[in-house]
């Protein structure tokens, strides 16, 4: 599989603490990549590392295909907004796009007002951006990261403080990115929620390590609504929801097996194994929250 | 490297500072070229005290050590005064370097301060452009300071002596001009270092105005003390080889071995502040 981004035990020490652990990561063209994590796990330091901000202690990574110091040829194929968005308060939106797109060469001039346009700023005009909300400044510091049509764009934490309102608008333009023009996007995110609306590959972190990397379908699974079933014989019982039609379902150990489908045929269920000479130990119906699956995973009841 | 000066550029143009330092630079022209009007009609052989405003009557080459900004005054400059001599004895005075040690932090901090140069830094093969994009800026705004004091200067010079001031040579000009900018933009440049050093503009400010308000003149002589102690002849003064010592010492008539230690002085602070600040920009994370 052809990854445009694979971390390879990148760790970054300061003094004697592992702000980050020994992370490997490994992001897709087209992917929204979703890094969980409470506040000072560590998902900043990571994304400073591959935003080319902060030098790795160790390990490296690859970027497009290039690694070591080849990969300074196409770090500005990166866009990022790392932590609060970098503006000039005293500049309008516009003015701090265009000091960006001077720095990167950027010469066409339809670029600033579509960027504006792309993330709902095009009304701003002079408006100086120390007076905008803090919705407006993160969409800025969005639109900064757009600048030099990046393939990949690294947001941390673009969601913060806003209100419902600023993160429907947030989520928003970053779907019809993803979707209109292909680009690839790291978000960090200790609202785990919010990041469940929209991304497609998830890397939990904890204490400076990766947790967990899955797949969103993955992630669902394993949060979705289930019987979990108990019996004494699960071959037997596989067999038995075979011949009912029942072919969603996992077998989690010697006598626990959970059925993703047709979760209001308990009964049926339950009648059908002991026509067949299996003992049901026990049936309910589960649902595992997106945070709870995070709290058991890290062991803990942070405010992630 | 030429996008990033462009930009800093672009930036410097667009900020606040900017346009107070230009007011500040009118202002404190017009007032010290008035003074030195004011003291070389009234007084003989004094020198102006621009920073408790008041005029004292001991120069400072016979005070062992002395603060604040003084420009020397001449008596026969009532009658007749070289524009050059006018420039000189105020820029000499280091009423430009407290201009440099001020506004050059301010706009170098800046990208630092908002966090815009996180925007920027990860994109870059060598981080260390950033520095030097930055010090071509800070070269433009010590030119526009130069320039803007120089032109608020001949203005007031013009109401003050009217057809006494007089520009007798360009080639002196010329020369006090280019030792003088070399001098302030190193001056600029080590402050800028400090800034970068410590991510803040106010130790480097604080440096700044010490420095050229005479007040680490305490620790030179301190250190001077140590040295001759050590056998060195006691000819040897610290303050020689250093930025404010360099420019106090500046006149139309400086040659020689003192032409060239105050050339000399001027480009190894520039040169060994620019790598400082490269090598710093390339080797530390961007916070």
């Amino acid at each position: 599989m052809d990854y445009i981004l694979t971390t390879s035990g990148l760790t970054k020490t300061y003094g004697k603490h592992n702000a980050a652990d020994q992370i490997s990561i490994n992001v897709r063209q087209g992917d929204i990549y979703g890094l969980i994590g409470r506040n000072g796990a560590g998902k900043t330091t990571l994304l400073k590392m591959i935003s080319g901000l902060a030098a790795p202690s160790k390990g490296d990574f690859t970027l497009f295909g290039f690694k070591g110091k080849e990969k300074a040829q196409v770090m500005h194929r990166i866009g990022t907004l790392i932590e609060a968005p970098g503006i000039y308060p005293d500049l309008s939106a516009a003015e701090n796009l265009r000091l960006k797109c001077i720095a990167m060469g950027v010469r066409d001039k339809t670029v600033i007002p579509k960027i504006l346009e792309t993330v709902g700023l095009a009304d701003t005009g002079k408006k100086r951006a120390g007076k905008f909300s803090l919705g407006m400044k993160q969409r800025l510091g969005i639109a900064l990261a757009l600048i030099g049509d990046p393939d990949l764009v690294i947001l941390d934490e673009p969601i913060n403080g806003l209100d419902p309102q600023g993160i429907v608008e947030i989520r928003e333009t970053i779907e019809k990115l993803n979707k209109e023009q292909g680009i690839t996007f790291i978000i960090s995110s200790h609202i785990l929620e919010e990041l469940a609306k929209i991304a497609t590959n998830y890397a939990i972190i904890h204490n400076g390590a990766l947790v967990q990397e899955l797949t969103r379908e993955e992630l669902l699974q394993k949060c979705s609504e289930r019987i979990e079933l108990k019996t004494d014989d699960t071959a037997k019982a596989c067999t038995v929801l075979e011949k009912m039609g029942i072919h969603e379902y996992k077998v989690v150990d010697n006598d626990t097996i959970q059925i993703f489908e047709r979760l209001q045929d308990g009964g049926d269920i339950t009648m059908k194994l002991a026509e067949n000479g299996v003992k049901t130990l026990g049936i309910s119906v589960r649902n595992e929250a997106l945070e709870d699956y995070y709290l058991n995973l890290t062991g803990g009841n942070g405010n992630a | 490297m030429l996008n990033l000066t462009k930009m800093d550029l672009h930036r410097l143009f667009r900020i606040k500072s900017f346009w107070i330092m230009i007011a500040v630079t009118v202002f404190v022209s017009f007032f010290s070229v008035y003074m030195t009007h004011y003291d070389a009609t009234t007084h003989t052989d004094t020198v102006v005290d621009m920073t408790d405003m008041s005029v004292s009557e001991v120069p400072p080459e016979e005070a062992d050590v002395t603060f604040g900004v003084y420009v020397d005054t001449k008596s026969e400059w009532a009658d007749r005064i070289d524009f050059t001599d006018l420039i000189n004895s105020n820029i000499a005075g280091q009423l430009l370097a407290i201009l440099c040690a001020i506004f050059p932090p301010i706009f170098v901090n800046g990208e630092q301060k908002n966090g815009y140069i996180k925007n920027i830094a990860g994109q870059l093969n060598n981080r260390g452009m950033l520095v030097l994009s930055k010090l071509a800026a800070v070269a433009v705004q010590v030119l526009i300071i130069f320039a803007m004091f120089i032109f608020s200067a001949a203005v007031m010079g013009k109401i003050c002596w009217g057809d006494k001031l007089v520009f007798e040579s360009v080639s002196d000009f010329a020369k006090v001009f280019g030792i003088h900018y070399l001098l302030h933009f190193s001056f600029a440049s080590l402050v800028t270092a400090l800034t970068i050093l410590v991510r803040g503009s106010g130790l480097g400010m604080t440096f700044g105005i010490l420095c050229s308000t005479g007040i680490t003149s305490l620790l030179y002589a301190f250190a001077d003390v140590l040295i001759h102690k050590c056998g060195v002849s006691e000819e040897f003064t610290i303050s020689k080889y250093l930025i404010e010592g360099c420019i106090s010492i500046v006149s139309p008539d400086l040659s020689g071995g003192d032409l060239a230690r105050v050339i000399a002085v001027g480009a190894v602070f520039l040169v060994a502040s620019t790598l400082l600040s490269m090598t710093v920009m390339q080797k530390r994370d961007i916070r």
